[in-house]
């Protein structure tokens, strides 16, 4: 396999490409053999093209940071449920009813005016899937990775986030089966507002621990 | 030792990228890659451990490379054929129109169903412990910027798969899991973290013993 040409380009060299598309096309040798495989496994009756296809849209389409701002949102709205929901997220997370989405291992982490909290996966790359969907390229990145638990607070500000220095920071390494998952602060001036309304303030990065939820609309 | 994907509090990797826009896949590369490492472990060819191993091993230029569906891809076509499904060469022939003949039907038992007896929980949330100071061989989850540190023990997560057992295939190992929280300043060395803390889940076998 020769993987090792066509990629000593630095990632900026590429106006033609988004990070996120460097980071997920590989050399034309490799785009072949992927196809290839999928091909043959499908010819030896080892994969359904019809299961991947169902597996690709399910990601694709239905599970999804949406997902975790509704439970974000109903938090927010419901005290009880944020009681529940941190006491037991895989039984809070089945109330809401949300089809194949499930609340198993995962483990809610509230953010408070004491405690920012992130998620990190040093070793490759564990994501609250069940919640949230899969996760962004740059989570699964070495600039991510090796810096978020020896400088969280510069990997903050590189995504516009600025802590108060009396606000201490609590980084969740996600190294065997639990998968965090950040429930952050309701954002001020946001009474009046339902709960659809709180979701579209819920930002993917704010449960991740990267961002904090989007202002209300004056 | 130590490879590559071990990447927590390694350097030089440059500022996060953090504009991308939030969609699950954005390449056709990365959707069909994605959807048969699911569609191999939902058959029994694949496994996470092993899979986890596979990546981790490749070597460490290509895995530099950060191109996500061609690691994963490597690490697929590295696990098939040690399983014995596809072999070297046969993609080449495939491409050429010959399918391989003579391979296995049924994925190898790739962990024995049997369970062993779980490990015996020996910490307890609140305990002091030391981690681990000799780094381990192989696949394992102890992330190795906590090797030697001190912690306390905060939630008890129960028995998870031994994960370095799973990787060489020895079998399914129970195994106790704690979450434990370091001071970031003592890991780091860094007076200036303050009152910053990071959290990691740690396997039994990775602790040394209780810390005085």
């Amino acid at each position: 396999m020769s993987a090792d040409h066509d990629h000593d380009h630095d990632a900026h060299s590429h106006a033609a490409h988004s990070y996120a598309e460097w980071h997920t096309t590989p050399p034309p040798d490799i785009q072949l053999r992927i196809k290839a495989m999928e091909s043959l496994l499908v010819e030896m009756g080892v994969i359904d093209p019809a299961m991947l296809d169902g597996i690709v849209d399910f990601y694709e389409r239905q599970v999804g940071p949406r997902n975790g701002a509704r439970i974000v949102a109903r938090a927010w709205a419901d005290p009880e449920f944020k009681q529940r929901l941190l006491a037991d997220p895989a039984a809070a997370v089945a109330e809401l009813g949300m089809p194949g989405i499930s609340g198993d291992h995962v483990v809610m982490v509230e953010n408070t005016p004491e405690t920012h909290n992130m998620i990190v996966c040093t070793l490759c790359s564990c994501y609250p899937w069940q919640t949230m969907g899969l996760p962004p390229v740059w989570f699964k990145s070495a600039a991510y990775r090796s810096r978020a638990v020896s400088h969280p607070r510069d990997v903050l500000r590189e995504f516009g986030v600025d802590l108060p220095p009396a606000t201490s920071v609590k980084v969740w390494d996600s190294t065997a089966d639990t998968r965090y998952m950040i429930l952050p602060m309701r954002p001020a001036g946001t009474d009046g507002l339902s709960e659809d309304q709180l979701a579209d303030l819920v930002t993917r990065d704010s449960m991740i621990g990267t961002g904090l939820p989007l202002e209300p609309a004056p | 030792m130590s490879s590559l994907h071990n990447l927590g509090g390694m350097q030089g990797f440059g500022p996060v990228w953090t504009t991308e826009e939030g969609t699950a896949f954005h390449t056709e590369d990365e959707r069909r890659v994605f959807g048969m490492m699911m569609g191999l472990m939902a058959a029994g060819w694949g496994d996470t451990d092993g899979f986890r191993d596979a990546v981790e091993t490749l070597q460490p230029r290509i895995y530099a490379r950060e191109c996500f569906p061609m690691n994963y891809f490597l690490g697929l076509e590295k696990q098939l054929a040690e399983r014995g499904l596809v072999l070297p060469g046969d993609l080449e022939a495939w491409m050429q129109g010959a399918k391989p003949e003579g391979r296995p039907a049924a994925p190898p038992v790739i962990v024995p169903t049997e369970s062993e007896p779980p490990e015996p929980a020996r910490f307890a949330v609140g305990d002091r412990v030391k981690v681990a100071t000799i780094d381990r061989q192989g696949h394992n989850r102890l992330p190795g910027y906590l090797r030697g540190q001190v912690g306390t023990i905060t939630a008890d997560r129960g028995h998870v798969d031994f994960p370095d057992a799973l990787a060489t295939r020895e079998g399914r190992r129970p195994h106790p899991v704690y979450t434990v929280e370091f001071l970031a300043r003592e890991v780091w060395g860094n007076p200036a973290a303050g009152d910053d803390r990071i959290s990691a889940e740690i396997f039994q076998a990775y602790i040394e013993g209780k810390a005085s």
